[in-house]
């Protein structure tokens, strides 16, 4: 195995850890914005690693394209889809009747 | 590697397992959004350590596919079930 192999294997087992973190995460929160903040690890960290790790494994110009579309396009398109579901999640929250039922006084 | 390889699998069932409970039990749909994206973010990545473990690297485009297709998938679920469906 060449220093290139090491990093590759590497930054697969980083982005295998981000995605169990995030599984961990998804269970053990309780909002949805919370999961979220969970479930967007290997969203864009995790599946960058892996796209550098398949670079770092064969670096040339040609597998070099593809994977950059990959990830340019995974970046752009997972931030405007939590866009959206945060939108939806916070409109439907701040619009649904409080707990407690009355404002804390703190005087 | 093929070590490596069986390690990066093994997380990944572990979070996919999680990722799918969250997917069956999530109270809202937007949960169930949000559950899916993620599922769809891991088999990228478990594409992608397949092809790197097996030299193999003719599945370049269904991290493409996937990525776009995650997107719409939550996009449209976003829109739906943005007001209603508790």
């Amino acid at each position: 195995m060449s220093a290139l192999d090491v990093a590759a294997a590497a930054c697969l087992l980083l982005g295998s850890v981000l995605a169990l973190a995030a599984g961990v995460g998804l269970v053990r929160f309780r909002t949805t914005l919370d999961r979220m903040h969970a479930g967007t690890k290997p969203q864009v960290l995790g599946v960058l690693l892996v796209l550098l790790a398949m670079w770092l494994h064969r670096p040339t110009w040609a597998t070099a394209g593809p994977l950059l579309l990959a990830g340019f396009s995974q970046v752009i398109t997972v931030s405007v889809a939590a866009y959206m579901v945060a939108r939806a999640s916070y409109a439907r929250g701040s619009s649904a009747p409080p707990d407690d039922g009355s404002a804390p006084s703190d005087d | 590697m093929t070590a490596v390889y069986m390690v990066a699998i093994g997380l990944l069932s572990c979070g996919a397992a999680a990722t799918l409970f969250r997917l069956g039990r999530g109270p809202s749909m937007l949960d169930r959004a949000v559950a899916l994206d993620v599922l769809t973010a891991m088999a990228m990545c478990g594409t992608g350590a397949f092809a790197v473990v097996m030299d193999d690297y003719s599945d370049l485009p269904i991290l493409l596919v996937l990525s776009l297709l995650g997107f719409v998938g939550s996009v449209s679920l976003a829109r739906f079930f943005s007001g209603s469906s508790r």
